[in-house]
């Protein structure tokens, strides 16, 4: 049984410290996304949507969230996809 | 024997639902992935470029990716394995009016009488997918369904009756007096409709690794004299689907990494990308930047966002206009240090390379 999803929105602040971004964000991304709909939530969709001199990068994004189970076996022909690192 | 340089893979991300003045409206990127696509001879590009409801344009220097496969292939996680075809499922929300939904499979029915396309089977959700606009904190469009569950149960439906790619098209909320669809009409403002749009084809995407794109279904809007010509394109008919079918029709395989498949299309092959200068915040930008590949920053396509370069830190090469940016890609294609084109030239210097992204 896989579990049903749902989505949700998301938007956090991050002031990034040296180094490469994209690490920070996902990071950041993977902490936010549990804090707000557990650890099952994976960012399914971000951007960094703005840039603010005290707050930093605001990042938007949609959470895909696993729920109660799903009614249905998954077919054997879908592959299965990792989350997003 | 050619005299042509080899080709120069390169990536064109027009952000979806942000406003952006080309490529924001309906398949008014076309003519800017039609040109990188001459100058490059391989553009990957996303269905929010090269979609135009009834109008598209097939060549096969073309690669149209979904969004959601577009990062994990900038990400190196995805490679792309051309095919001469596909067999495009067609998943039809279950919210579609009766007549809707009939026209929908009319145009299925018109893709594959006049344009010779492998489209079947037709699935329909077990219930109403339930789609919901909004927008962002910024401005950019997102949106919701009420049932996702639906939507993947159909894709898998169809994968296990033969689909090698999926076109959806899910009812969306008819708003024809609201402020933002006339702005969007008239030129202005964002498409309320992209951001939901993009939430179906990344869920769908991800959960069955294979080509997948939407299609809104909408009533019919009445005539506006005013219309702008970037959102023409989107009232010339009963649908938006023919754009998806063909651009389905002959999308790449989507091939987990490492792969070692010859003709596939590898993240590491990249060679240039191209973005407005103002939506530079996006995965598979930053990841190809952040691997060295020379970002090409478009400041002659304004959106609603202003993620720069600058407050990103990344290092650039800008252009004033999609033109400019074609010849940088055939530069770089050529192999000609794009500062080598620019004045004032920088003076070598020790300790520095003379050239690159800069």
């Amino acid at each position: 049984m896989t579990p049903a999803p749902a989505l949700q929105p998301l938007e956090l602040w991050l002031t990034p410290e040296t180094g490469p971004l994209l690490p920070q964000l996902r990071q950041a991304l993977a902490a936010a996304s549990c804090a707000q709909a557990g650890p099952s939530a994976q960012p399914l969709r971000w951007a960094i949507t703005g840039v603010d001199p005290q707050r930093g990068l605001r990042l938007e994004g949609v959470l895909v969230v696993a729920t109660e189970p799903a009614p249905a076996e998954p077919s054997p022909a879908a592959p299965a996809y990792g989350a997003i690192p | 024997m050619s005299l042509a340089a080899p080709p120069l893979p390169t990536l064109l991300v027009i952000p979806t639902g942000v406003g952006c003045a080309i490529g924001g409206f309906a398949g008014d990127g076309l003519p800017v992935a039609r040109l990188l696509a001459a100058a490059s001879g391989c553009l990957i590009t996303h269905p929010n470029v090269l979609n135009g409801a009834a109008l598209y344009w097939s060549d096969r220097r073309l690669h149209y990716v979904e969004g959601w496969a577009l990062d994990r292939f900038a990400a190196g996680e995805l490679a792309l394995a051309p095919v001469a075809r596909q067999r495009v499922g067609l998943l039809l929300d279950a919210g579609i009016e009766p007549e809707l939904r009939q026209r929908q499979i009319q145009a299925a029915e018109a893709c594959r009488a006049s344009l010779g396309l492998t489209i079947g089977p037709v699935q329909i959700t077990e219930a109403p997918l339930g789609v919901g606009l909004s927008l962002g904190a910024s401005g950019s469009s997102w949106g919701t369904l009420a049932n996702p569950e639906a939507l993947l149960r159909a894709g898998e439906r169809l994968v296990a009756a033969g689909a090698t790619a999926i076109a959806v098209v899910a009812r969306f909320p008819d708003d024809p007096d609201s402020a933002s669809l006339a702005a969007y009409r008239h030129g202005s403002g964002v498409d309320a409709l992209a951001g939901a749009e993009a939430v179906i084809s990344h869920l769908l995407v991800r959960h069955l690794g294979i080509p997948c794109a939407h299609a809104p279904a909408l009533a019919p809007l009445p005539l506006d004299p005013d219309l702008d010509p970037r959102a023409a394109a989107e009232e010339l008919g009963h649908t938006f689907l023919p754009c998806v079918l063909v651009g389905l029709s002959r999308a790449p395989n989507l091939v987990p990494e490492p792969t070692s498949r010859a003709e596939a299309l590898h993240a590491h092959q990249l060679g240039a990308v191209v973005a407005p200068a103002g939506a530079l915040g996006g995965e598979a930008v930053l990841a190809c930047a952040e691997r060295g590949v020379p970002l090409i920053a478009v400041t002659g396509n304004p959106c609603l966002l202003e993620v720069t370069a600058a407050a990103l830190g990344l290092t650039v090469l800008s252009a004033g206009s999609y033109a400019e940016a074609a010849g940088l890609v055939l530069a770089l294609r050529e192999g000609l240090d794009p500062i080598s084109l620019r004045r004032p030239l920088p003076p070598l210097s020790a300790g520095r390379p003379s050239g690159g992204v800069g």
